[in-house]
């Protein structure tokens, strides 16, 4: 392992030089030295940042938000100024930067292929070997005259901090989780505290991760659409056109609910409900959601002495909220591998099934 | 509110004799699994573990297995269908 690292001295290469400024309203001019021009990075976000941000989370572009890795600068740093390291997820880089004003630094892109700190780290993306490779190629000893980086701690996945110091000669050191603690941890003399080091999924972070859930099951919400309007077409004949659209919506909320109750409600009240596995968590809300369908029957036309439909949505609504519960695994921070293996393995048959029976029973409904 | 998942499945194993107490788990761990006890680490609540990796990484003496993966569903489901890797 250790010779993997042990790379040459690379040529000088700064990626982040071939910006242009014209495009990139983040960046503010150029600090120049002893490796030619580094771009400025400016310390606060505007409203096309913003714009960006809300983008991303809604899944618009997120595949492609990416910055050039590379070497960047904050204020105007000199040989002793501090080394931060990040990813280059433009998201990630714009949270970095509006915590540093008036702070002199030089900051390391990483190429992450545009993913944030965490989740590259976990691929692999984010790793000993770029880092390594960066210190090289940027030509950090000629930099700076210290020998020390401040990683950001959620790379340690994929960073060895031990391997980049035997293979580079500077000192990796892990700074806090989150960006904004970035200053204290620096005026703490590169101390961070338990606080800094814990990760946290409080109540905001969840509610800005169920944007993209949604967006993520507009095909579900469709073909559930498309479903019940065919359902209502089949036999219709004395109906009026408004009365066929009138009892397909009505028809298709119950299921809609579902689905924003997996994407939405489950992610949100997370902690609050019952049950650790989030399988079972989704469960129960489908279970209440089938309680409350029952004794709201009367009101939807297509379920008013229809036993049969009405059993299908009762299989079909648990189904979708404990799949959609399930799926959110992939976004929280806590989740593990075994735990989340574990629960796919005893849930998805039974989701499936279950789903599989209720599309049964509502085409028997409909030929019996 | 503290989150809390699914207990006694986590894969994470410390070899207390291999342990030289440099500190590096305690430090990365986001969880804050590892505490330092009389200069050797050394496990507080094995069910917060997350299996992220960092710590069996970070260790310079080998002295943390874990076996990494991503807690995702939609990534094991995947892994299912194309022959065991995990993968979003």
């Amino acid at each position: 392992m250790v010779s993997d690292f042990n790379m040459p001295d690379l040529n000088y290469f700064n990626q982040a030089e071939t910006i242009d400024l014209k495009r990139t309203p983040w960046v503010n001019g150029y600090v120049s030295g002893t490796h030619g021009r580094i771009p400025r990075l400016r310390t606060i976000v505007d409203n096309k940042d913003k714009i960006g941000a809300i983008k991303v989370h809604l899944g618009i572009g997120r595949d492609n938000y990416m910055i050039p890795p590379g070497l960047y600068a904050v204020g105007n740093p000199n040989k002793s100024s501090p080394i931060l390291v990040t990813a280059n997820y433009k998201l990630t880089v714009d949270t970095l930067r509006c915590n540093l004003l008036n702070l002199d630094a030089w900051i390391i892109v990483v190429d992450t292929k545009g993913i944030n700190v965490w989740c590259a780290a976990g691929k692999g993306t984010f790793s000993t070997y770029e880092v390594i490779k960066k210190i090289k190629e940027l030509k950090l000893k000629e930099l700076v005259s210290h020998r020390t980086i401040i990683l950001p701690q959620l790379c340690a996945p994929g960073v060895a901090a031990y391997q980049v110091l035997r293979n580079s000669g500077f000192k990796a050191v892990f700074g806090p989780i989150k960006a904004g603690d970035i200053r204290g941890f620096i005026d703490n003399g590169m101390k961070a505290t338990e606080e800094m080091r814990t990760i946290s999924f409080g109540a905001a972070s969840r509610l800005l991760l169920t944007p993209i859930e949604v967006v993520h099951s507009f095909k579900v919400l469709l073909i559930m659409l498309v479903s019940v309007l065919i359902y209502n077409a089949v036999d219709y004949s004395s109906f009026y056109q408004s009365a066929l659209i009138m009892n397909t919506l009505i028809g298709f909320v119950p299921l809609a609910v579902a689905v924003l109750t997996g994407c939405i409600i489950v992610p949100f009240l997370l902690p609050f409900i019952p049950f650790r596995a989030f399988a079972a968590k989704g469960l129960l809300g489908g279970i209440i959601l089938d309680i409350v369908l029952i004794l709201l029957k009367d009101n939807i036309i297509m379920l008013q002495s229809n036993l049969l439909l009405l059993i299908a949505y009762c299989m079909i609504i648990p189904s979708a909220t404990t799949l959609l519960s399930l799926n959110f695994t992939g976004s929280t921070t806590y989740t593990s591998f075994s735990g989340v293996k574990k629960e796919t393995k005893l849930t998805l048959p039974i989701v499936k099934s279950a789903a599989v029976i209720g599309v049964i029973l509502a085409i028997a409904s409909k030929l019996l | 509110m503290k989150h809390k998942y699914i207990r006694n499945v986590t894969t994470l194993e410390l070899k207390k004799d291999k342990c030289k107490g440099c500190g590096f788990c305690v430090e990365v761990c986001p969880h804050r699994v590892f505490v330092m006890e009389n200069g050797r680490a050394d496990i507080v609540d094995k069910n917060r573990c997350m299996e992220c990796g960092a710590c069996a990484l970070n260790c310079p003496f080998e002295a943390i297995t874990v076996e990494v993966g991503v807690g995702c569903a939609i990534a094991i489901i995947n892994g299912n269908n194309n022959g065991g890797k995990s993968c979003c």
